[in-house]
């Protein structure tokens, strides 16, 4: 890999990026039993060229036609109508220490993945499996350009999702890390949601205080705010964040941080794609907001808008395909106060999943979303729901926050506690 | 071949390798700005055996195919030691097809060309006072299939797929709305060609407008219209998914044991056919090499067929149906829908507005979601409009539909007379694999849907 690199680098004459990854994955699926277990390996070439500040990337899975794939790049950079804002490349820099990979992790075979879901299974107490599917993969990564970045690293990611069902309730878990996980806890908790929303109650359609669970919490900040805050949508006017630096935007109690170098983080890594080093920001600060997150074109073009002379990138860089593109590493909410059964005094609506989060407007943050595993709480005591929907816009939801709990989880690349909202609009 | 020579060394019960070749070009103009740029040429084999009881599957876009033999032995060695249930895969006959020519554009168009069609999309776009962002994509494709089986099969198909989408974003004080038009299908450059820019853009600017002045939608039980498009995102996401064999061998299917079953209103002829002209979910045989056709799921509200791949019929002892599909050779085919078409009814659209005194009507689809098990599904629709006295009134934003499946199948109670293909190029995902699929319905009423919206 590294001599293709070098090669690439070294005959190119213009402004060149290139990114390798060597993916390699084992993939077991189960339902009751073993059903299908796969493995293999990808190894993907990324080139971007850029020409008096025009780019044009080609990706190829063949590197021994890397020249091929040098010469697309090329090709679309000298058509391609140049960026308006004029750049360079970033440079060498120094690096963080950031823990991405383990060695148990490196070492397990398509037997121990067959004999890990088949424990799991073993511990769904009365409940059926309808899916359990086992991943593991680990990728070694290169970031190269003509500015001297060579930069390399290696990650591994082991995920597992599961679904039971028993007397006509379901409830799903879901667990990714990049160490080897404690799947006890995550086939517990599947078990024990799935055991709890038997029997559910109809309730009327109102407006009541809601406690987001982890992954409902997760989905909403993933999938509806977390644009919003990637500092090309703002300067194509597609956030409406945009002018809001420094005001507040949320409740006062919620503050959140982007973070790529939290040990073992899913969205974790030394570098981004455009081999610029990742860091903690700062996004929103009780309340207010304080920073965008950012590749290296946009963070130029903010520096001239502001007529400043340099703005570095957050090392947020998703892609060499497009320019710019912008995507979190992991978005970290500050914990609070509130101890679980703290957050269920009172009356409220506890949801723990919301279903179609993908489908809603970002650019709005009107959402109206299914919710499942749902649980009336009256002082402590949870009874389970019947189908609920939730509905609102997420800009004015996160201005009615009650109450965060005191621990957070990692789902995904997002890392929150349950966090309790005030009068949101509940649809039966 | 080498493939052949190492299915005699090695005696396989049975095996095939797929050979997917994807050449691609896709380029972004934002703001009239090119943001991408590239193109993309993948190519992967996947080698599937079925051996000692076991299945063994392995992808690699490099190293020898003996070795990649060597490993999917050894996974199906593995399979078969902690697996008591025996691996089947139906037979079929010895098929051999090779695809000619496509006969469409899809290399010899220059760049300057598309950025040229690009321009002129975004030109017609960005002059509205309101307008924030535009954005339009062209993407056009190449894709390559090799099939080899221990029958002796093989296959090669050659597609081109076309696709345009643009967006826009426009803003009015704090209100920020963003309207998306998508269309794809089969075919090259000469697809695109016959586009009336001018109108297209028009229409795009008027969607984006009406949200902007749109309400936000009222909650609860109403009835509802749909139009083509979502009532075929709802059929493909509520229904389709429903009749995939995978889903009912997993208990994960309301249609499960429920085979010559009454499940709808007799309004309701359902069937799934990759055999429709030009659309991107249309193709001649499967993933697993078995001839396309257009299968029955649901006859006048009957239940009359699931959707299998080779392994699902092989275990539920029923004939394969051609719906064996995987996203690239890196992944094994699974029973998939390829274009899900709802029979047309007798009903004129007047006929279905006029009987609602106050109702909701949805527009196209930003996609949806379905609890397999129970049927609970959601959909968001990217327009909505107030029905009030069977007149289209007071638009609707941040609209959504949900309930439950096999309810809803029993609420319609019309059924439109002209069913219209979307054209929308999309991608159904399940189960990590997205495939090209699309959908044909007609106009449909549901006299109670929940409308899932904000309180005005």
């Amino acid at each position: 890999m590294e001599g293709i690199i070098e090669k690439i680098i070294n005959k190119s004459k213009y402004d060149t990026e290139v990114f390798v990854q060597k993916n390699s994955k084992i993939k077991a699926f189960f339902d009751t039993k073993l059903r299908k277990i796969t493995a293999g390996d990808i190894t993907t070439l990324t080139i971007r060229v850029t020409i008096n500040n025009a780019s044009g990337s080609a990706t190829t899975t063949n590197l021994g036609d890397w020249e091929t794939c040098l010469r697309n790049a090329i090709k679309s950079a000298r058509v391609s109508v140049p960026l308006k804002t004029s750049f360079s490349l970033p440079s060498t820099q120094s690096y963080r220490g950031v823990r991405t990979s383990s060695s148990r992790l490196d070492l397990m075979t398509e037997e121990d993945m067959i004999e890990v879901g088949l424990s799991i299974l073993n511990k769904t107490e009365g409940t059926i499996v309808q899916q359990l599917v086992m991943n593991k993969e680990i990728n070694r990564n290169i970031s190269a350009n003509t500015n001297g970045i060579f930069i390399d690293s290696k990650d591994s990611l082991i995920s597992s999702e599961i679904s039971v069902t028993k007397k006509g309730a379901t409830a799903s878990e879901y667990c990714v890390s990049r160490r080897y996980p404690n799947f006890d806890f995550f086939v517990n908790n599947a078990v024990n949601l799935c055991k709890t929303s038997i029997n559910p109650v109809k309730i009327p359609t109102k407006k009541m205080n809601v406690i987001l669970n982890y992954p409902a919490i997760q989905d909403l900040l993933e999938s509806v705010f977390s644009p919003s805050i990637w500092l090309n949508n703002v300067l194509e006017g597609k956030s409406l964040l945009k002018d809001k630096l420094n005001k507040k935007i949320f409740s006062a109690n919620f503050s959140l941080t982007d973070s790529g170098i939290v040990d073992y983080g899913v969205g974790s890594s030394k570098f981004d794609v455009e081999g610029v080093r990742t860091q903690s920001t700062k996004i929103i600060e009780k309340g207010v907001l304080k920073n965008f997150i950012s590749d290296w074109y946009s963070a130029t073009k903010f520096a001239q808008i502001k007529r400043k002379e340099f703005v570095s990138s957050t090392g947020n860089s998703a892609t060499l395909l497009k320019r710019p593109s912008v995507y979190h590493t992991n978005l970290i909410v500050e914990p609070g106060d509130y101890s679980y059964s703290e957050l269920l005094d009172g009356t409220s609506l506890l949801i723990n999943f919301l279903i179609g989060a993908h489908t809603v407007n970002p650019t709005s943050g009107d959402f109206s979303l299914n919710c499942e595993n749902v649980y009336l709480v009256n002082n402590g005591i949870l009874t389970p729901v019947k189908q609920v929907m939730i509905s609102g816009n997420v800009y004015e939801l996160f201005n009615k926050i009650i109450a965060i709990g005191k621990k957070p989880r990692s789902d995904g690349q997002v890392i929150s506690p349950p966090i309790k909202f005030k009068n949101v609009q509940v649809i039966a | 071949m080498e493939y052949f020579n190492l299915l005699k060394k090695y005696r396989i019960a049975y095996s095939d390798l797929r050979e997917n070749v994807s050449i691609s070009h896709m380029l972004k103009m934002e703001n009239g700005v090119v943001t991408v740029n590239s193109r993309i040429n993948a190519s992967l084999k996947g080698l599937r055996v079925f051996n000692n009881n076991g299945l063994g599957f392995v992808y690699f876009n490099d190293g020898r195919l003996s070795n990649a033999f060597k490993k999917a032995l050894n996974i199906a060695r593995a399979f078969g030691k902690y697996s008591n249930e025996k691996q089947n895969i139906c037979n079929y006959k010895k098929v051999k097809y090779f695809e000619k020519n496509v006969n469409s554009n899809i290399f010899d168009i220059s760049d300057e060309e598309k950025i040229e069609f690009l321009k002129q999309v975004t030109d017609e776009l960005k002059e509205h006072p309101r307008i924030k962002n535009t954005l339009a994509v062209v993407y056009l494709s190449e894709e390559s299939k090799n099939f080899l089986n221990s029958e002796f099969s093989e296959i090669n198909l050659k597609q081109h797929i076309i696709r345009l989408n643009i967006f826009v974003t426009m803003k009015d004080r704090n209100n920020l709305q963003e309207y998306y038009y998508t269309f794809g299908k089969q075919g090259g450059w000469e697809v695109l060609k016959k586009i009336d820019i001018n109108a297209l853009a028009k229409k795009v600017i008027n969607k984006c407008e009406t949200l902007l002045r749109a309400k936000p939608a009222p909650a609860g039980r109403y009835p509802v219209i749909l139009d083509p498009e979502i009532t075929g995102v709802f059929f493909h996401e509520a229904i389709g998914h429903a009749c995939e064999a995978d889903a009912v061998l997993e208990n994960q299917s309301l249609f499960k044991n429920k085979l010559g079953e009454r499940v709808a209103s007799d309004l309701i002829t359902l069937y799934d056919d990759p055999t429709l002209p030009e659309s991107s979910g249309s193709y001649l045989y499967d993933d697993e090499g078995i001839k396309a056709r257009r299968t029955i799921l649901i006859e006048k509200g009957i239940l009359k067929s699931y959707l299998h791949s080779r392994t699902t019929a092989a275990k539920m002892k029923q004939e394969p149906t051609g719906n064996g599909r995987s996203e690239f050779a890196n992944a094994l085919p699974i029973p998939r829908m390829s274009n899900i078409v709802l029979k047309e009814g007798g009903f004129s659209e007047e006929e279905l507005f006029e009987s609602i005194k106050k109702g909701i009507f949805l527009v196209g689809s930003r996609g949806g979601v379905v609890e397999p098990t129970k049927g609970n599904f959601l959909f968001n629709a990217k327009e909505a409009f107030l029905i009030e006295n069977g007149k289209i009134t007071t638009p609707l934003r941040g609209v959504s539909l949900s309930g439950n499946s096999l309810k809803i199948l029993n609420k319609i109670s019309g059924v439109g007379k002209k069913a219209r293909l979307s054209f929308t190029a999309g991608q159904c995902g399940k189960k990590g694999q997205r495939v090209p699929v699309d959908e044909k319905a007609p106009f449909i009423k549901i006299d109670e849907a929940i409308v899932g919206g904000r309180d005005y």
